[in-house]
Protein backbone atom coordinates (compact mmCIF):
# COMPACT_ATOMS: atom_id res chain seq x y z
CA UNK A 1 0.00 0.00 0.00
CA UNK A 2 1.60 3.31 -0.87
CA UNK A 3 0.58 7.02 -1.68
CA UNK A 4 -2.71 8.69 -0.46
CA UNK A 5 -5.22 7.89 -3.35
CA UNK A 6 -7.94 6.32 -2.45
CA UNK A 7 -8.52 4.42 -5.61
CA UNK A 8 -5.10 3.47 -6.32
CA UNK A 9 -4.89 1.97 -2.41
CA UNK A 10 -8.11 0.28 -1.54
CA UNK A 11 -10.17 -0.42 -5.04
CA UNK A 12 -9.39 -1.58 -8.19
CA UNK A 13 -9.39 0.88 -10.94
CA UNK A 14 -10.33 -1.06 -13.91
CA UNK A 15 -13.96 -1.69 -12.05
CA UNK A 16 -14.25 1.45 -10.37
CA UNK A 17 -16.26 2.59 -13.34
CA UNK A 18 -18.27 0.03 -13.55
CA UNK A 19 -20.15 -1.49 -10.27
CA UNK A 20 -22.11 -4.21 -12.01
CA UNK A 21 -21.47 -7.77 -12.75
CA UNK A 22 -20.36 -8.83 -16.13
CA UNK A 23 -21.28 -12.46 -15.58
CA UNK A 24 -24.55 -13.93 -15.48
CA UNK A 25 -25.90 -15.01 -12.11
CA UNK A 26 -24.62 -18.60 -10.87
CA UNK A 27 -27.76 -19.48 -9.17
CA UNK A 28 -30.91 -19.52 -10.59
CA UNK A 29 -33.59 -17.97 -8.27
CA UNK A 30 -36.18 -16.58 -9.86
CA UNK A 31 -37.12 -15.98 -13.44
CA UNK A 32 -37.51 -12.59 -13.03
CA UNK A 33 -34.90 -11.54 -10.27
CA UNK A 34 -33.15 -8.16 -11.59
CA UNK A 35 -37.15 -6.86 -12.92
CA UNK A 36 -38.02 -4.10 -11.12
CA UNK A 37 -41.74 -6.06 -9.99
CA UNK A 38 -44.66 -4.45 -7.74
CA UNK A 39 -43.71 -7.69 -4.92
CA UNK A 40 -39.48 -6.36 -5.62
CA UNK A 41 -38.22 -7.01 -2.30
CA UNK A 42 -37.41 -2.67 -1.85
CA UNK A 43 -33.59 -2.62 -0.91
CA UNK A 44 -32.74 -5.54 -3.61
CA UNK A 45 -30.80 -2.89 -5.88
CA UNK A 46 -29.56 -1.01 -3.00
CA UNK A 47 -28.20 -4.39 -1.69
CA UNK A 48 -26.71 -5.54 -5.04
CA UNK A 49 -25.08 -2.84 -5.57
CA UNK A 50 -23.39 -3.07 -2.05
CA UNK A 51 -22.37 -6.42 -3.17
CA UNK A 52 -20.62 -5.16 -6.51
CA UNK A 53 -19.03 -2.61 -4.61
CA UNK A 54 -17.43 -4.97 -1.96
CA UNK A 55 -16.21 -7.27 -4.81
CA UNK A 56 -14.05 -4.19 -6.30
CA UNK A 57 -12.16 -3.51 -2.93
CA UNK A 58 -8.64 -4.44 -3.35
CA UNK A 59 -6.56 -6.98 -0.95
CA UNK A 60 -5.60 -5.19 2.05
CA UNK A 61 -8.62 -3.31 2.73
CA UNK A 62 -8.75 -3.05 5.98
CA UNK A 63 -5.32 -1.65 6.27
CA UNK A 64 -3.72 -4.96 6.72
CA UNK A 65 -3.91 -8.18 4.87
CA UNK A 66 -7.66 -8.55 4.23
CA UNK A 67 -8.24 -10.62 0.98
CA UNK A 68 -10.28 -9.48 -1.83
CA UNK A 69 -13.63 -10.74 -2.39
CA UNK A 70 -14.44 -13.51 -3.97
CA UNK A 71 -16.77 -12.83 -6.64
CA UNK A 72 -18.54 -15.77 -7.30
CA UNK A 73 -19.02 -16.22 -3.77
CA UNK A 74 -20.51 -12.72 -3.58
CA UNK A 75 -22.83 -13.24 -6.79
CA UNK A 76 -23.98 -16.62 -4.85
CA UNK A 77 -24.66 -14.67 -1.66
CA UNK A 78 -26.66 -11.99 -3.15
CA UNK A 79 -28.78 -14.80 -5.11
CA UNK A 80 -29.07 -17.20 -1.85
CA UNK A 81 -30.37 -13.92 -0.02
CA UNK A 82 -32.87 -12.82 -2.52
CA UNK A 83 -34.08 -16.64 -2.29
CA UNK A 84 -34.67 -16.19 1.32
CA UNK A 85 -35.62 -12.75 1.87
CA UNK A 86 -39.59 -11.36 1.40
CA UNK A 87 -40.75 -7.98 0.95
CA UNK A 88 -41.57 -8.06 4.50
CA UNK A 89 -37.18 -8.42 5.24
CA UNK A 90 -35.91 -5.56 6.61
CA UNK A 91 -32.92 -4.31 5.06
CA UNK A 92 -29.85 -5.89 6.28
CA UNK A 93 -26.04 -5.04 6.09
CA UNK A 94 -23.46 -6.57 4.29
CA UNK A 95 -20.56 -7.04 5.69
CA UNK A 96 -16.74 -8.03 3.90
CA UNK A 97 -14.64 -10.39 5.53
CA UNK A 98 -11.16 -10.59 6.26
CA UNK A 99 -10.92 -13.89 4.15
CA UNK A 100 -12.49 -12.90 1.19
CA UNK A 101 -16.44 -13.93 2.31
CA UNK A 102 -19.61 -12.12 2.92
CA UNK A 103 -21.26 -11.10 5.80
CA UNK A 104 -24.86 -10.49 5.88
CA UNK A 105 -26.13 -9.13 9.11
CA UNK A 106 -29.63 -8.13 11.15
CA UNK A 107 -29.81 -6.02 13.60
CA UNK A 108 -33.51 -6.18 14.78
CA UNK A 109 -36.36 -6.79 16.89
CA UNK A 110 -33.91 -7.71 19.58
CA UNK A 111 -32.57 -10.54 17.16
CA UNK A 112 -29.21 -10.74 16.05
CA UNK A 113 -29.07 -12.94 12.69
CA UNK A 114 -25.63 -12.90 10.89
CA UNK A 115 -25.67 -15.28 7.74
CA UNK A 116 -21.57 -16.11 6.43
CA UNK A 117 -20.00 -17.04 3.33
CA UNK A 118 -17.24 -18.41 4.22
CA UNK A 119 -16.70 -20.51 0.48
CA UNK A 120 -18.74 -21.39 -2.44
CA UNK A 121 -20.31 -24.26 -0.18
CA UNK A 122 -20.23 -23.26 3.50
CA UNK A 123 -22.57 -20.80 5.25
CA UNK A 124 -22.01 -20.05 9.19
CA UNK A 125 -25.66 -18.77 10.45
CA UNK A 126 -25.31 -17.20 13.43
CA UNK A 127 -29.09 -16.37 15.56
CA UNK A 128 -29.14 -15.09 18.89
CA UNK A 129 -32.74 -13.61 20.80
CA UNK A 130 -31.34 -11.18 22.99
CA UNK A 131 -34.46 -11.24 25.53
CA UNK A 132 -33.89 -14.51 26.68
CA UNK A 133 -31.92 -17.11 28.07
CA UNK A 134 -31.23 -19.50 25.13
CA UNK A 135 -27.72 -19.26 24.12
CA UNK A 136 -26.90 -18.18 20.54
CA UNK A 137 -27.05 -20.51 18.00
CA UNK A 138 -24.23 -21.04 15.44
CA UNK A 139 -24.76 -23.95 12.71
CA UNK A 140 -22.93 -25.04 9.42
CA UNK A 141 -25.13 -25.36 6.59
CA UNK A 142 -23.60 -26.62 3.18
CA UNK A 143 -26.05 -28.22 0.78
CA UNK A 144 -29.04 -27.52 2.25
CA UNK A 145 -29.66 -24.01 2.60
CA UNK A 146 -33.41 -24.24 3.33
CA UNK A 147 -33.10 -23.28 7.22
CA UNK A 148 -31.97 -19.75 5.96
CA UNK A 149 -35.47 -19.36 5.05
CA UNK A 150 -37.02 -19.94 8.89
CA UNK A 151 -33.89 -18.07 10.43
CA UNK A 152 -34.83 -14.70 7.71
CA UNK A 153 -38.87 -15.22 8.57
CA UNK A 154 -37.88 -14.66 12.35
CA UNK A 155 -37.09 -11.38 12.22
CA UNK A 156 -40.51 -10.58 11.39
CA UNK A 157 -42.38 -12.79 13.14
CA UNK A 158 -44.65 -10.81 15.77
CA UNK B 1 -7.32 -20.24 15.07
CA UNK B 2 -3.88 -19.12 16.68
CA UNK B 3 -1.30 -20.61 18.31
CA UNK B 4 -0.34 -17.80 20.33
CA UNK B 5 -1.14 -17.51 24.07
CA UNK B 6 -2.42 -14.78 25.82
CA UNK B 7 0.98 -12.82 27.36
CA UNK B 8 -0.15 -12.49 30.83
CA UNK B 9 2.40 -9.50 31.61
CA UNK B 10 0.01 -7.33 30.08
CA UNK B 11 -2.23 -5.43 32.31
CA UNK B 12 -5.73 -5.96 32.25
CA UNK B 13 -6.27 -2.25 32.37
CA UNK B 14 -3.87 -1.83 29.27
CA UNK B 15 -5.54 -0.09 26.59
CA UNK B 16 -5.58 -0.80 22.70
CA UNK B 17 -7.13 0.98 19.44
CA UNK B 18 -8.60 -1.36 16.90
CA UNK B 19 -8.98 0.40 13.19
CA UNK B 20 -12.55 -0.38 11.37
CA UNK B 21 -12.90 0.20 8.03
CA UNK B 22 -16.42 2.13 6.44
CA UNK B 23 -17.17 -1.24 5.25
CA UNK B 24 -17.42 -2.79 8.16
CA UNK B 25 -20.14 -0.62 10.17
CA UNK B 26 -23.49 -2.07 10.78
CA UNK B 27 -26.66 -0.86 12.36
CA UNK B 28 -25.97 2.74 10.90
CA UNK B 29 -29.51 3.64 11.65
CA UNK B 30 -30.02 2.61 15.26
CA UNK B 31 -30.81 5.02 17.76
CA UNK B 32 -27.48 3.73 19.41
CA UNK B 33 -25.47 4.41 16.36
CA UNK B 34 -23.37 2.45 14.38
CA UNK B 35 -21.39 -0.38 15.28
CA UNK B 36 -18.55 -2.34 14.03
CA UNK B 37 -19.21 -5.42 12.95
CA UNK B 38 -18.14 -8.52 14.88
CA UNK B 39 -15.74 -9.75 11.57
CA UNK B 40 -13.86 -6.61 12.48
CA UNK B 41 -12.12 -8.94 15.19
CA UNK B 42 -11.84 -11.52 12.96
CA UNK B 43 -7.82 -13.16 12.55
CA UNK B 44 -5.16 -12.09 10.13
CA UNK B 45 -2.51 -14.25 8.91
CA UNK B 46 1.13 -12.57 8.59
CA UNK B 47 3.54 -13.45 6.38
CA UNK B 48 4.88 -15.37 9.05
CA UNK B 49 2.04 -17.58 9.52
CA UNK B 50 1.53 -15.76 12.56
CA UNK B 51 -2.76 -15.26 13.15
CA UNK B 52 -4.99 -12.90 15.05
CA UNK B 53 -6.61 -9.74 15.47
CA UNK B 54 -4.94 -6.73 14.42
CA UNK B 55 -4.43 -3.96 17.38
CA UNK B 56 -2.60 -1.16 18.03
CA UNK B 57 -1.19 -0.45 21.79
CA UNK B 58 -2.67 2.90 22.82
CA UNK B 59 0.98 3.28 25.20
CA UNK B 60 3.11 2.17 23.13
CA UNK B 61 1.67 4.26 20.15
CA UNK B 62 2.66 7.25 22.45
CA UNK B 63 5.59 6.11 23.20
CA UNK B 64 6.66 6.11 19.56
CA UNK B 65 5.06 9.73 18.82
CA UNK B 66 2.08 8.84 16.99
CA UNK B 67 -1.62 10.30 18.00
CA UNK B 68 -5.01 8.79 17.49
CA UNK B 69 -5.02 10.29 13.91
CA UNK B 70 -1.64 8.04 13.23
CA UNK B 71 -3.50 5.18 14.14
CA UNK B 72 -6.36 6.55 11.96
CA UNK B 73 -4.27 6.20 9.07
CA UNK B 74 -6.84 7.37 6.68
CA UNK B 75 -10.21 8.88 7.93
CA UNK B 76 -11.85 8.57 4.81
CA UNK B 77 -11.62 5.24 5.09
CA UNK B 78 -11.37 4.47 9.03
CA UNK B 79 -12.22 5.40 12.51
CA UNK B 80 -10.98 3.29 14.91
CA UNK B 81 -12.69 1.78 18.29
CA UNK B 82 -11.09 1.16 21.94
CA UNK B 83 -10.73 -1.84 23.91
CA UNK B 84 -8.95 -2.87 27.25
CA UNK B 85 -7.45 -6.20 27.24
CA UNK B 86 -9.91 -6.93 30.37
CA UNK B 87 -12.84 -6.65 27.77
CA UNK B 88 -11.36 -9.27 25.19
CA UNK B 89 -9.96 -11.30 28.14
CA UNK B 90 -13.53 -11.61 29.47
CA UNK B 91 -14.44 -13.60 26.19
CA UNK B 92 -11.40 -15.97 26.47
CA UNK B 93 -9.37 -14.14 24.51
CA UNK B 94 -5.35 -13.87 24.96
CA UNK B 95 -3.19 -11.07 23.93
CA UNK B 96 0.16 -10.28 22.85
CA UNK B 97 2.70 -7.91 21.55
CA UNK B 98 3.47 -8.43 17.89
CA UNK B 99 5.52 -5.47 16.96
CA UNK B 100 6.03 -4.64 12.70
CA UNK B 101 8.94 -2.87 10.78
CA UNK B 102 8.61 0.33 9.94
CA UNK B 103 8.04 -0.75 5.98
CA UNK B 104 4.72 1.45 4.98
CA UNK B 105 4.33 5.12 5.73
CA UNK B 106 1.33 4.69 6.88
CA UNK B 107 2.47 2.34 10.00
CA UNK B 108 5.56 4.06 10.48
CA UNK B 109 4.41 5.35 14.44
CA UNK B 110 1.86 2.08 14.49
CA UNK B 111 4.36 -1.06 13.84
CA UNK B 112 5.87 -0.31 17.41
CA UNK B 113 2.67 -0.66 19.11
CA UNK B 114 1.15 -3.14 16.82
CA UNK B 115 -0.42 -6.13 18.90
CA UNK B 116 -2.81 -9.53 18.26
CA UNK B 117 -6.25 -10.91 19.72
CA UNK B 118 -5.73 -14.14 19.79
CA UNK B 119 -7.76 -17.21 20.56
CA UNK B 120 -10.13 -19.21 19.08
CA UNK B 121 -12.92 -16.97 17.86
CA UNK B 122 -16.89 -18.06 17.74
CA UNK B 123 -18.82 -15.57 16.49
CA UNK B 124 -21.02 -15.23 19.67
CA UNK B 125 -17.46 -14.15 21.22
CA UNK B 126 -16.45 -11.41 18.32
CA UNK B 127 -20.09 -10.57 18.69
CA UNK B 128 -20.03 -9.66 22.57
CA UNK B 129 -16.40 -8.42 21.80
CA UNK B 130 -17.99 -5.93 18.96
CA UNK B 131 -20.81 -4.55 21.65
CA UNK B 132 -17.61 -3.44 24.21
CA UNK B 133 -16.20 -1.45 21.44
CA UNK B 134 -16.10 2.22 22.57
CA UNK B 135 -15.61 4.95 19.56
CA UNK B 136 -13.15 6.72 19.47
CA UNK B 137 -12.94 7.79 15.77
CA UNK B 138 -16.05 6.94 13.93
CA UNK B 139 -15.45 5.75 10.13
CA UNK B 140 -17.35 7.58 7.28
CA UNK B 141 -20.94 6.37 7.43
CA UNK B 142 -21.20 6.55 3.11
Amino acid sequence: MAGNNLAEDYYSPEVLSDFRWNNPPRVQTTQSKYMLEEEEISWKQEIFERFAYLTILRSGWDSYSAKRINEDLAQDAFEILISVANKRTPKPDVIPTKAGGINIEWHVNNIDLEIEFTSLSDIEVYYDKLNDDEEPIEELLSADISPLVNYVNMLTTD
Amino acid sequence: MSDLRDDENISPDTVFYVRVSKEQLTEKNSPEGPRPSSHVFDDSTDENGVSGASIIFKHLLEDAGGKIADAVVNPDRFGLVELTVRDVREFGQGVVFDPKPNTDQHHRLCGPAHGLICGPKQKSKKRNIAKRARWIVLPPLT
